[in-house]
This record gives C-alpha cells, structure tokens and sequence, in this order.
C-alpha cells in the first residue's frame, strides 16, 4: 500500500485545512470539523513516515527529498501536530478566519521542515512559515500588531536571506543539498548558522519575540510560541550539533530573558522573553553535543511547547476575559478564574522545572549531560538559571495576575468551554510527560537509559526552587511591576535607525538643494546671456538702419582690401 | 464575543497600582513552609548521591544556592533596569 506520506507530505495536510478554512471563510461547521480534525490527520500521516525518503522530486540537477523520516523529525513534528490540535481547539472561538488559516499553513510549514531531507525543500517550508507567522501577528488588525508584524518580517526575511546564501555557496562549494552535520567555518556554513540563529532568537536580533507575539490576538500568540525558535532549534540539532559556539549563545539568551522578564509589565512579553530564555537552554545543550545533551535538547523543545502554550493559554484567557494585558492592571483573579490560574500555575512551574511537570523531566536531561561532561562553567549559570525562572515565571508571573489586589476591579469567569478544555488538556500533557517521562524519552533519537526521579536529583531541585522561591518572598517589594518597556536591540531600528534616517533625510534635501541651486543658477545665467544677444532687444536680434549697414560692408571691404594687398 | 485587546487598560493612581501581595501569610502557612524547607536540607545528612564538582557535595549546597541565585538575578535586573527602563509609551509614536 502507498504510503500517504508519498502521497502528501504531512505538512502539507496541514496547509490544506488552513486554505479550506479561508475558502469556507471560517464557517462554524469548517471551523468545527477542520481546525479538530486537520492536526489529527496530520499527526496520524506523520506516524507513517517510515525511517527513509518517501517523496522526492528533480529539481534542475538535483533531486529534492520532500519527505525523509527519522527520529528527531518524528518528535518534532508530533509535537508541532499535537500543538495544532491544542491551539486550533482554544481559537476555536476566534473571528479571524485570517488567524486561523494563516495559523494552520504556519504550523504545516514548521512540519514540512521537520521532513525536509535536503536545503532547498528546508528553505522554502521556512520561508511559508516567515509569511504565515507574520500573517498570524497581523491578524490581530491592531497598529501595534500592524507595525510589530512588519519588523517581525523584515527580520525573518534578512533570516531567510542569510540562510539561502548560505545554502547556495555550500551547493557551489560541495555540489550537495544532503541535510547533514556541518561546522561554522567558511561563509557557507556561517551565513546558514546565522540565519537559523536568528529565528532561534539568538542575539543580537532576539528582540523580534518581545516585540512581535505580544502584538498577536489572545490565539495568536498561542500558535506563534510554538513553532519558529523550535523549528530552528531542530535544525540547529540536524545541521550544526556540538557546535561550542551554540552554548555561549545558549547562555546569553538565558541571561536576557531572566533580565527582560523581571523586567517588564506585559504578562505576555514576559512569557516571550521567557521563550528566549527557554531556547537558550536548547542551545547550551546543543552546544554540548554529547548523546545526554542533544536528546535533552530536542525533550526540552517537546515540553517547552506544551508549558509555553499552557501559560500563552492562561495569559490569553485573561486578555480574553478582561481586554488587560498590563500586569500593574491585573491581579487577584484566582478567585474567579480558578481553572485558568491553575493552568497557569501549573504551566509556570513547569517552565521552572518543579518535579512531576514536563520541564523537570527534560531540564534534567540538560543539567546531567552538562555535570556528566563536567563543565562546571555552564552547570552552575543552568542552576542559577533554573532558580531564577521560579522567581520570574513560577512565582512571579502568577502572583501579578492570580493574586494579590485586584487592580482591574473586574470579575471575570473562566473562559468559555473550547479554551478552557484546551487549557486543561494541555495541563494534563503537562503533568503527564512529567510523571511519565518515559514516553518522552522514548520518542527521543537514542532514548536515554535515565531517570529524573532518583531520590537525590528530586531533593536538589526542590531545594533549589524552593530557596529561591525564599529569595522571592524576601525581595517582593523590588518584584512590582511598573509601567515601563526595557530597551532592546528594537532600539537600533524603531527610534536609532528612524532618527538616522531623519537626519539623512533632512542633511540630505539641503545637499540636493545645493546641487539644485548651482545647476539652475548655471541655466539662468545661460538662459539670460541668450536673451542678452538673440532677444528680441538683444544686439544680434536688433534691426540697423540702413547706413550702419553700408558702413559695415564698407569696412569689411577694407578689411579685405588690406588683407589682399599684404 | 471577543473583547478588543487594549494596550493599556485601566489606570490607577499612583499609590493604588502596586499595593497589592505584601502582606505576610497566615502564621501556619510560614511554620509549614519552614518546616518543609527543613526537612529538604535535612535529607543531604541522609541521602546518598555522588558530586559532580565537589562543591555541590557540601550539605545544603543547592539550597544556599538557590536562595543566593534568586537575590542574585533579582539585584542584578534591578541594576540593569536603571538603564534599560523607559515610560511605556516610550514607542507610542512609532
């Protein structure tokens, strides 16, 4: 029997269901049966996709693998389908026909590039998720998500530019567009690690996450958390593992999005920076490249999606319900969103990495494979790191929504029945990878022979959340949040590069007028020496009488006379 | 019905924001909390584990650790705040 793989390839399905939503403008009985059922297919068709290229098509003198299946590409893609599902089942109640259709081709290209077998078939899924993932920022039809949504594509483009560079001059430099293990060390390999890098969220451009999925609908942003830095975190694991470089980048994207975060007002920019920060520690592992690492590397990138969409969820219920984004705004709406504060609860102690959630199962495999290698240099920044994301997003997070005053002075319920279900499912995953990880780590490309749950690796972790979470109740005070946004490397291009431009502008009109000035002085000056002879005054022009005529052939007679005679 | 997302949403006066939270819990709930904190330190005088560089051997390591860890990025984003933070409506005329 054909595989359906070779039919269609997964990502594909996808991209379907999100073009029949557009063309059956989202009406209830499409957005009922397609948003549930599309990512089901999807998932079903990418359990099929056997160890092997299964589709593959000639392209010029090369032949493209637009299907290849293989562990790592499995594991992403069922969690980028499940994550599908999830999201579609919590927008089930968004207007925007747009979102959801731009949400669905985003996702299917974020699969097709977890298939990808070659460069080419790689490039052109990234490239459909750059526009569809703007589209889903824009669909929010805000100002904000208007112009956030443009700086979010001009970033991914230059992403996309760097990456396809790099693409050709590998080809003229090897003839191969083979998906395979390389090392930055000529421009080739450089320029494709870059472009990959910045949807990573890796510096300097990681300021694109904060300023763009804030700017998303209250779904949007659910969607958008879950594909772009993951997908660029399975190809870094394909094409650039073990790579030393990665892990200093890892550790400076850990350090931002702890600072950033502690930072800022917008309880959903945090959750941003939170992802780069998360990211961050996907890439410390990569960098390690040991078996431990890489495989915690990919596990944390599973069950960073499930917790990050369970807070985005969370968060999204709370713009949904009361229209705040503002954490100063906020506070005290455990009371009356209870299943919305326990999902969030149970999503930002997940992201911290308390035991029996998703995060502790797949942190662990990262801290362990850095002790094991004995890398004393990023073990104890990971540590730090892992106590303070309990204090930023564990404890911090939910105490300026759930608890304390309530400063919106509204009331509001749980969200309607499809977002809280979703909410809840996801909640479930989430504590369901984190006392059963063994169905995480079979999944994994070598499933690994460890277990979180030895008496002394729960004991640690809990000492070090717990005494941090100590650290938090002591400093609460310097924890409010205040009306303010942090500078980020946005600067550069929102008020440095406008300024810039500005001034260019303005120095550059005075050039032009002076250029200006001196070509029409030129051709006044010209213009008048004309009119001066040849006008209707002008000498040349001027009627003689007639014995200024006889005069002058009198003496051109002389003239010539003399001449003659000498 | 979707409510339209505001980018500010309501204002306070200045003292009535950030009120909130800072009140100390019930006596129990403190007793509770330091006991369990106890009893997680205690457990390094009976479990056995292997260190992986020597110093996290010492008994409470993580604890300390972790409560140094969480004064620590605490402090050092308060500093960096100083320079980093603006008004936000700091990009309002973008």
């Amino acid at each position: 029997m054909t595989q359906i793989s070779a039919l269609v390839p997964p990502g594909v399905i996808l991209m379907i269901g999100g073009l029949l939503l557009a063309l059956l403008r989202g009406a209830p009985a499409a957005r009922a049966v397609i948003l549930p059922l599309a990512p089901l297919v999807t998932l079903w068709a990418v359990w099929q996709v056997p160890d092997a290229v299964v589709m593959s098509a000639a392209f010029l003198d090369y032949r493209l693998d637009i299907v290849e299946g293989g562990a790592l590409s499995r594991l992403f893609a069922t969690i980028f389908a499940i994550m599908a599902f999830l999201g579609g089942l919590y927008a089930m109640k968004r207007d925007s026909v747009m979102e959801l259709a731009a949400a669905f081709i985003y996702a299917g290209g974020a699969v097709g590039v977890c298939f990808a077998g070659d460069l080419v078939t790689l490039f052109v899924f990234w490239e459909v998720m750059a526009i569809a993932s703007a589209t889903v920022i824009w669909a929010n039809r805000t100002e904000g998500s208007f112009a956030a949504g443009m700086r979010y594509l001009f970033i991914h483009l230059l992403g996309g530019v760097l990456l396809m560079a790099g693409i050709a001059a590998w080809v003229m430099e090897t003839g191969s567009l083979e998906l395979e293990a390389m090392a930055p060390a000529d421009v080739a390999t450089w320029l494709m690690l870059a472009g990959v890098l910045v949807n990573a969220g890796a510096p300097p451009l990681w300021a694109w996450v904060g300023d763009a999925y804030p700017e998303a609908s209250w779904s949007g942003t659910v969607f958008l958390s879950a594909f772009t830095t993951k997908t660029a975190v399975y190809v870094v694991l394909v094409l650039f593992p073990g790579v030393a470089l990665l892990t200093w980048i890892g550790l400076a994207m850990i350090v931002y999005g702890i600072i950033y975060a502690l930072l800022d007002n917008d309880i959903r920019r945090i959750l941003a920076y939170s992802i780069v920060n998360q990211v961050g520690f996907m890439l410390v592992a990569a960098g390690i490249g040991t078996e431990m690492a890489l495989n915690g590397a990919a596990a944390h990138a599973f069950a960073h999606i499930i917790y990050k969409a369970l807070l985005l969820m969370s968060a999204g219920a709370v713009l949904y319900q009361t229209g705040i984004r503002k954490a100063t705004d906020l506070g005290g709406l455990a009371k009356t969103m209870p299943i919305t504060a326990i999902c969030g609860i149970i999503g930002a102690f997940a992201i911290a990495g308390f035991p029996a959630t998703s995060g502790y199962v797949s942190k662990s495999l990262i801290t362990t494979a850095a002790a094991d290698a004995h890398l004393a240099w990023v073990w104890f920044p990971l540590e730090t790191a892992s106590a303070a994301t309990f204090v930023y997003l564990g404890l911090r997070w939910p105490w300026l929504i759930f608890f304390g005053k309530n400063n919106s002075g509204l009331t509001p319920k749980d969200p309607p029945p499809t977002m809280t279900a979703a909410m809840v499912l996801t909640a479930v995953l989430c504590i369901g990878v984190g006392i059963w990880p063994s169905a995480l780590y079979g999944l994994l490309p070598v499933p690994p022979d460890y277990s979180p749950y030895s008496v002394y690796k729960v004991v640690h972790q809990l000492q070090l959340l717990l005494f941090a979470g100590l650290a938090f109740f002591a400093l609460k005070p310097l924890l409010r949040p205040k009306r303010t946004v942090t500078l980020d490397f946005d600067w550069f291009y929102r008020r440095f590069g406008t300024f810039l431009a500005a001034e260019f502008g303005m120095r550059g009109v005075r050039a032009g007028g002076s250029v200006l000035d001196i070509f029409q002085g030129g051709l006044r000056r010209f213009v008048t020496f004309v009119e001066t002879h040849h006008g209707p005054g002008g000498l040349l022009a001027r009627t003689w009488a007639t014995s200024t005529a006889v005069f002058g052939v009198v003496l051109l007679l002389l003239i010539y006379l003399i001449i003659y005679f000498v | 019905m979707s409510k339209t997302p505001e980018t500010t949403g309501p204002r306070k006066s200045p003292g009535q924001e950030d009120s909130g939270g800072l009140s100390l819990p019930p006596l129990p709930w403190l007793i509770g909390a330091a006991v369990v904190l106890a009893v997680l330190v205690g457990a390094d005088a009976v479990i056995d584990f292997k260190p992986h560089f020597g110093v996290d051997g010492i008994f409470g390591f993580h604890a300390a650790y972790g409560l140094l860890s969480g004064l620590f990025v605490v402090i050092v984003a308060k500093i960096a705040g100083i320079f980093l933070k603006r008004t936000d409506t700091y990009y309002d005329a973008d």
